[in-house]
């Protein structure tokens, strides 16, 4: 039984790219990172963003590592996170950890099971970095994105 | 004929030759040919730089190999690591779930586990727990079926206490693979209390392939202990079930330092791999890498070496088939040169051969230069070579030709390319000589005129000996005078003119009287002198218009042209040539300083007119001559219509002698022999001829012809036996008995060689007495041969026959030799007798051949003594034999017996 992993990459590829360019003015502020309103944290670009969840750099915050929180796999919330910012699929990200567990680099993020649990862990965190719709935004926390 | 050769002639002569330059090329030529080197060397270079090749390549496949085989083993290595954490880290999950579930049977215990982050991350890893009828009791993926009680994992994990690792599982939607591990859960009495099950995608296990090292056809895979892969991961390409190459599994691929080993699995890719067993799971896991890949560099470098050993190879028998196609080109053009040369050597050879010939040779260039010429050609001119060379052609011209001679010459030289001809030619000591010469003129491939060449030789011989034949055909060798082919030549010339103008000519026959016995007595050599002597003498006596020439030997011919129209006036210029001729031959000869004397018979033929062939005025001299000679020689005698009818009767004399011969027609008569006191000594048998219609014929008519004929010797003969035999018949008769036979022997008869043993044999037959038989031999038979003639007589006188000599004194026998032959009788010939009393001359004859006869002791007749008077002269000179008409005349057999019988009995009387 065979399956090319590489296939089903470029196909998602595609799919997203489509669905990005489709809805681009609506989507733009679909989700954003954020971190806690006490983070020292004030700016990162998505790509430092993208690194800090998928285990390639870490960032340190009152001299302990940034620790990124996720959803749950499979929540729409986190494929549009890893989409918008990673550009990856849920496969490749699945892929990705896999290959870091399998290889003993890393293991994925905390999960949250929801929004509004990851938001009030962050908010709890000033070393925790994680996403959410930026309609759920807080006085507790706060988007690092720069805009 | 081809002359290209010549061309080349004046510079390559010594290449005839061998130079040792020349030895040493043709041994070069002999050597193993260079055209097979070049591609044997090729050859040698060529396996040296390929096996070279190889056994570089050979080395870096071993080194590539090599590599591939450590790296691989390092793969290998960490994947074992690896796969080995995984599993612990699966297997710990499920004893960690099966220990708390254990401990409180509760089906939340996973949440509580996951709320510890005591769980794996469920992006991966979905657990669940089953209770012992297959019902899940708890999962943190819900998704999953709710019963698993038929499930083979299910069932595999009741039955043991161990990990127990599924088979792949394909999700039937997407197909993706998975790998359930699972444990057994015990109840606190140890009994079946369900299983907890992980579940994770086969992609995990080799999820650690990285392009960067396995490359696009690098192996990751784990192998069951059945011989099947769980897992399998080439490239992006992930696959599972498939069968394993069954050396992964061998046990010594276990072994942590074993090397890689080339397999060639289901997908056909080639690699070396390395397979680990894991010490704690029935599981082996295998990294292999892709030859093609791996060996890239090491292919990459191969194909270098190779391309470059194969453009190497390429260019070397490219080079190879160069030099060998030159080589090959150069030989061809060597033979082709030897060839040519080994020709153009023979042609040369042939050449010089051909040059150095006894024909004069000369080479000239298109300037008329002379270039060479050769040693004949020296022997012939006078000129050396060196005296040549450079110089024009002209030196050799003769001033006996005119310019145009030479202008036509060289025009035909030109135009033709060749001359030939008589020429004549200066020699170097200034004479001029005849040459056969030819010009030919050699052309070069343009047809340009290069060269002439000449060849000569000197046909002054030729010349000569052309003249030499002439004369051999036309004169006699001997005087120089025309012979008789030109005699006759000339002889139809005069006549041809005499027709013409009507003159008369003479022809007139010479033959020297008695040149014969001169020729005999003296010897050829005096003979031949004469002869010239007669020749010129004859050249003295006629005018430039008339012609002396030979007949042959001693036969001379004077013609005499353009005489008077008159005949009588005519005949007297002949007379008178003819009388100055003889007077000129009778002059005494000087031979070898002896003065010797010839005379010589004339015979004449005038004519006018061609009315008679040359043959028959030829005849007819000869008839005048023989005329000439019949009277008494030193004489010139006429033809006339006359003579021919003598001959005509001479020719039928001689057919009735033949006849006569035949039938005998021949009788002996006997001449009384009267010795002194009148007593009859014997007799003298003289031949007559009883011819039927002529009657008797008389000895003086046909003996000479008998003579002529050689009819005497058979005359001769029957006389001879005849005589005898009479002798024989007389022996009995008293009266007869004492008396002699004498037998006139002629010179032919005693000139047989078996002369003596015919004498002897007829006496023996006929029983005749030696004694009676006196031979009467002519003087003119002894002048040839002497001591022959000595020697038959001494060997007849044995026998007791008598000689005596007739004729004597009328010839020009010497007085000397009498006395040397064994003679008997003088002879008296009856023509001193006739005269005697009135001729002092023959009377002194006559005393003088007694006188002599007595000196030397011969006896002596006197024949035809006709007168007593005669007889008593010749008694009283001493003579005491006679024959003569005195006493009887001849008389037939039967007379003569009466007359002795007479004679006796008168003497008895």
């Amino acid at each position: 039984m065979k399956t090319s992993m590489r296939n089903a990459s470029f196909l998602y590829l595609v799919s997203t790219g489509l669905a990005l360019s489709l809805s681009c003015a609506a989507a733009v502020a679909d989700v954003v990172a954020i971190v806690s309103a006490k983070s020292p944290l004030t700016e990162l670009s998505k790509t430092q963003v993208a690194n800090l969840f998928l285990g390639n750099a870490s960032m340190l915050v009152l001299g302990e590592p940034v620790i990124p929180i996720d959803l749950a796999a499979g929540t729409p919330l986190r494929d549009e996170f890893y989409a918008s910012y990673a550009t990856r699929s849920p496969a490749q990200i699945r892929a990705h950890w896999s290959k870091l567990i399998f290889t003993g680099r890393g293991q994925p993020p905390r999960e949250a099971a929801s929004s509004s649990e990851l938001k009030k862990m962050i908010a709890d965190n000033p070393r925790a970095i994680g996403y959410l719709d930026p309609r759920l935004i807080d006085a507790s926390v706060r988007a690092v994105i720069s805009p | 004929m081809s002359l290209s050769w010549l061309r080349a002639l004046p510079v390559s002569f010594a290449m005839a030759r061998k130079s040792p330059g020349a030895r040493l090329r043709a041994w070069f030529y002999t050597m193993p040919e260079s055209t097979m080197l070049f591609p044997a060397f090729s050859m040698c270079f060529l396996a040296v730089l390929w096996v070279a090749t190889l056994q570089f390549i050979s080395v870096e496949r071993t080194n590539a190999e090599g590599a591939i085989s450590v790296l691989s083993r390092e793969l290998v290595t960490t994947y074992e690591a690896q796969v080995l954490r995984a599993l612990r880290d699966i297997d710990q999950t499920l004893n960690l779930v099966k220990y708390a579930y254990e401990l409180n049977g509760q089906a939340t215990v996973l949440q509580d586990l996951k709320a510890k982050a005591l769980l794996p991350s469920d992006l991966l890893f979905a657990i669940r727990i089953v209770d012992q009828d297959g019902k899940v009791v708890a999962g943190t993926r819900s998704s999953l079926p709710s019963t698993i009680s038929d499930d083979p994992q299910f069932k595999a994990t009741q039955a043991t206490s161990q990990l127990s690792i599924s088979q792949p599982r394909h999700d039937p939607a997407t197909g993706e693979a998975t790998l359930l591990f699972s444990r057994r859960l015990v109840d606190t009495d140890g009994k079946f209390a369900g299983v907890v099950m992980l579940s994770v995608a086969t992609d995990h296990f080799v999820s650690g392939y990285e392009q960067a090292k396995f490359g696009e056809q690098g192996l990751l895979g784990i192998v069951g202990s059945d011989g099947l892969f769980r897992v399998r991961r080439s490239g992006d390409l992930l696959s599972d079930s498939e069968v394993a190459d069954p050396a992964f599994l061998l046990p010594d691929m276990a072994d942590a330092g074993s090397d890689a080993r080339a397999t060639r699995d289901t997908d056909g890719t080639a690699r070396h791999a390395t397979a680990r067993k894991l010490v704690d799971f029935p599981l082996t896991v295998v990294a292999g890498l892709s030859d093609r890949e791996q060996l890239t560099r090491f292919y990459r470098t191969r194909d270098e070496y190779l391309i470059g050993a194969a453009g190497g190879t390429a260019l070397l028998m490219l080079f190879t088939l160069l030099l060998w196609s030159m080589s090959w080109q150069l030989r061809k053009s060597r033979q082709h040169d030897i060839a040519e040369r080994k020709r153009t050597e023979q042609t040369l050879r042939i050449a010089a051969t051909a040059f150095d010939s006894q024909e004069a040779m000369l080479i000239a260039d298109a300037q008329r230069l002379i270039l060479q010429t050769n040693p004949a050609f020296a022997r012939n001119t006078g000129y050396q070579a060196t005296d040549l060379v450079g110089q024009n052609l002209d030196l050799l011209v003769s001033d006996r030709h005119d310019a145009a001679f030479y202008l036509d010459m060289w025009r035909s030289v030109y135009h033709t390319g060749l001359w030939q001809g008589e020429i004549w030619q200066t020699h170097a000591d200034g004479q001029a000589y005849q040459k056969w010469l030819s010009i030919s003129a050699v052309r070069d491939d343009e047809g340009k005129l290069v060269n002439y060449v000449g060849s000569q030789y000197d046909i002054t011989e030729r010349k000569l000996a052309e003249n030499k034949i002439n004369e051999l055909a036309f004169f006699d060798q001997l005087t120089g005078l025309p012979n008789r082919t030109s005699l006759h030549e000339r002889l139809r010339r005069i006549m041809a003119s005499s027709v013409n103008d009507g003159s008369h000519a003479a022809l007139l026959l010479i033959d020297l009287d008695y040149f014969k016995t001169i020729n005999d007595t003296l010897g050829h050599d005096m003979g031949d002198a004469l002869l010239r002597q007669v020749g010129q003498r004859l050249g003295d006596c006629v005018g430039t218009g008339d012609c002396v020439a030979r007949l042959g030997g001693d036969e001379f011919v004077v013609l005499l042209a353009g005489l008077d129209r008159s005949r009588p006036d005519a005949a007297t210029r002949v007379d008178l040539t003819s009388m100055q001729i003889l007077s000129a031959l009778d002059h005494p000869y000087l031979l070898n300083g002896v003065a010797h004397r010839s005379t010589a018979s004339i015979g004449v033929t005038l004519f006018n007119g061609d009315l008679f062939t040359p043959d028959v005025l030829m005849k007819q001299a000869d008839l005048a001559m023989y005329k000439s000679k019949a009277e008494g020689r030193n004489a010139v005698r006429y033809f006339d219509p006359a003579m021919e009818a003598a001959v005509m009767a001479r020719a039928a004399l001689e057919r009735d002698l033949r006849v006569a011969i035949g039938l005998q027609q021949f009788v002996l008569h006997y001449q009384a022999q009267i010795a002194d006191g009148d007593q009859l000594s014997g007799a003298e048998v003289l031949v007559r001829w009883q011819h039927p219609q002529r009657g008797m014929v008389s000895p003086l008519e046909f003996i000479p012809l008998a003579e002529e004929t050689g009819l005497i010797l058979p005359i001769g003969s029957w006389v001879m036996e005849t005589a005898c035999r009479q002798l024989a018949c007389w022996a009995g008769e008293p009266a007869m008995e004492a008396l002699s036979i004498a037998v006139n022997v002629s010179a032919r008869q005693f000139q047989q060689t078996d002369f003596v043993e015919q004498v002897v044999a007829v006496l023996a037959r006929t029983g005749a007495r030696p004694q009676r038989l006196k031979l009467e031999l002519t003087e003119s038979m002894l002048v040839a041969n002497l001591d022959q003639i000595i020697e038959k007589m001494r060997a007849l006188k044995a026998t007791g026959i008598s000689f005596s000599l007739d004729d004597f004194g009328t010839g020009f026998s010497s007085l000397s030799y009498l006395k040397l032959l064994p003679l008997d009788q003088l002879k008296i010939d009856q023509s001193f007798v006739r005269d005697i009393l009135t001729d002092p001359n023959d009377a002194a004859i006559a005393r003088t051949v007694i006188a002599l006869a007595k000196t030397l002791g011969l006896g002596i007749i006197a024949e035809g003594v006709e007168t007593d008077d005669q007889r008593s002269f010749l008694a009283g000179a001493g003579c005491h034999a006679y024959q003569g008409y005195l006493f009887s005349r001849p008389l037939p057999v039967a007379e003569f017996e009466v007359f002795a019988t007479k004679r006796a009995c008168a003497l008895a009387a």
